[in-house]
């Protein structure tokens, strides 16, 4: 059987060669959901030196501020943005309203985000 | 009249005949593995895919197995994946393909010969009982060449597997109904004509079934024919939810 | 799947609309939660990032109403993330017994993460 992927069936969703704006906006969509999985316990993880007291937190906020925290803040509001627009979308064409619509909505949804975006990188990286 | 018709064409200067290079992929029972075949081969402007690999076959490998049947699109028999997309052979023109073209058989169903799959992995998707199946009306006055008593065909659906080919979830999930037997199932609950939609709609409502898809579109941009299967399953979901919603009130409205 | 109707893992109607219902409505519910949170600890406080000290966090986590949201979000967002996260693995075909094992798995860590979030969110309210 010939199957599109990369040699192991389960990456048959990752492989682009092919594929339309669906497959791309659904891979992105699973590839931010599971950042943001990993993220929630990475910032679990990191609020729990909040326990150790004022000083720990102080030399977390030292790293945080760096150039390079502040681009994966970027980086993580850019997850956010794009789970959270398309998954709009996802849920109302998922439900079958405006299923003829759904590149529009998702074009929509890449405006918005692209904006909010835009302000939250200036505010993030601006303030240095 | 037609005299004159024959009399310009022959006047017309000859078509430019340009080559591509084709890549085929080749599978023989008892390969251990498929390998690609590389054919030069001379198209005109509005030479086909399916009038190549015929090129193909009858000028460089007989051996070379492919199915075709109407040639008009409405047969589905020749799908195929072109440059990676899934298309039927029969009306993609050369012309609006690269300089080199791969050629696959479709995907997420077993080849049993270079371009040749075994269609029956898209049926055995279907329930056993093939309710989705709609039976042809035959006029009154119709009649038929006694061969069989009535036709049986889908609706819209060329059952060329391109959905299924197309579909990413397919790929990872081998448990997944696919895009073409839940369109059907939304078919025949958008419009019964007398049929059972409760056993269907339970089939349907399924971790394999309905809410394995992820409203990723390939299927409806893959399909050639008029089924948009996306959007039917969709739908089929948003007549899950109705339902849970309704029976849940009737249930809450009891106690 | 692939067998006659109506001998799918139970009755009809029942788990699989449900969880789409919560996938859905915890979404929608985190794009209000999400952005009250992200705005609270980055575009509020002067600094860096907005980031907050030490005291500021405390001060924050001790008003009975952000305590309150961020409780929720966590709550909301370990659902969210559960859910995702099966939707993901139900993807790979595992039969129904491995299913069964994957969702009592994902139950008992969503009710990990929010009891050690709890826990946290708890501790730190009761320093403000």
């Amino acid at each position: 059987m010939q199957r599109k992927g990369f040699g192991l069936a389960p990456t048959g969703w990752v492989d682009p060669r092919g594929r339309t704006l669906g497959a791309w906006a659904f891979a992105a969509n699973r590839i931010t959901g599971l950042g943001l999985v990993f993220y929630l316990y990475l910032h679990l993880g990191v609020l729990t030196t909040l326990l150790w007291g004022a000083h720990a937190w102080g030399r977390f906020l030292g790293v945080a501020t760096n150039i390079v925290f502040l681009g994966l803040d970027v980086v993580l509001l850019f997850g956010l943005l794009y789970h959270g627009l398309n998954g709009v979308r996802v849920m109302l064409v998922g439900t079958g309203f405006v299923t003829d619509r759904q590149r529009a909505l998702w074009w929509a949804g890449a405006a918005i985000g692209t904006i909010v975006l835009l302000g939250g990188a200036s505010h993030f990286l601006g303030g240095r | 009249m037609l005299n004159d018709a024959v009399e310009e064409r022959g006047r017309r200067p000859p078509e430019p005949i340009e080559t591509r290079r084709f890549n085929v992929f080749r599978f023989k029972r008892g390969d251990e593995r498929p390998h690609t075949d590389a054919f030069d081969v001379p198209v005109g402007s509005r030479t086909t895919v399916f009038e190549a690999l015929r090129w193909i076959q009858v000028h460089r490998d007989r051996t070379l197995a492919l199915r075709h049947s109407c040639l008009h699109a409405s047969c589905g028999t020749c799908g195929l994946r072109v440059n990676g997309r899934e298309v039927l052979a029969c009306v993609t023109a050369v012309r609006d393909l690269g300089r080199e073209i791969t050629v696959e058989p479709v995907a997420n169903i077993p080849v049993l010969t270079d371009l040749v799959v075994d269609m029956r992995e898209f049926y055995e998707r279907f329930p056993e009982e093939h309710p989705l199946l709609r039976h042809s009306e035959f006029l009154e006055d119709a009649t038929s060449s006694g061969a069989a008593e009535e036709h049986v065909r889908f609706e819209d659906c060329i059952e060329c597997g391109l959905c299924l080919s197309a579909c990413p979830v397919v790929v990872t999930s081998e448990r997944y109904v696919g895009p073409a037997a839940l369109a059907f199932a939304q078919r025949v609950v958008e419009e019964p004509r007398g049929a059972e939609t409760v056993n269907l709609l339970t089939w349907a409502d399924d971790p394999d079934g309905a809410w394995r898809c992820h409203a990723i579109f390939e299927c409806t941009a893959a399909c050639p024919s008029n089924v948009e299967p996306a959007a039917r399953i969709m739908a089929l979901r948003g007549t899950l939810l109705g339902r849970r919603l309704r029976s849940e009130r009737t249930e809450r409205d009891r106690t | 799947m692939r067998t006659e109707p109506g001998t799918s893992e139970r009755g009809p109607f029942t788990t699989q609309t449900r969880v789409w219902r919560w996938t859905a409505l915890t979404g929608v519910a985190l794009l209000v939660l999400v952005t009250i949170h992200m705005i609270a600890h980055h575009f509020v406080v002067q600094g860096i990032g907005g980031l907050r000290t030490y005291r500021q966090v405390l001060e924050y986590i001790g008003d009975p109403v952000m305590f309150t949201i961020e409780c929720t979000f966590l709550v909301v967002v370990t659902i969210h993330a559960m859910l995702g996260l099966r939707s993901v693995l139900f993807d790979l075909n595992f039969g129904p017994g491995a299913r069964a094992r994957i969702n009592k798995a994902l139950v008992a860590l969503g009710v990990i993460t929010v009891v050690y979030g709890l826990v946290l969110i708890g501790t730190l309210a009761s320093r403000a």
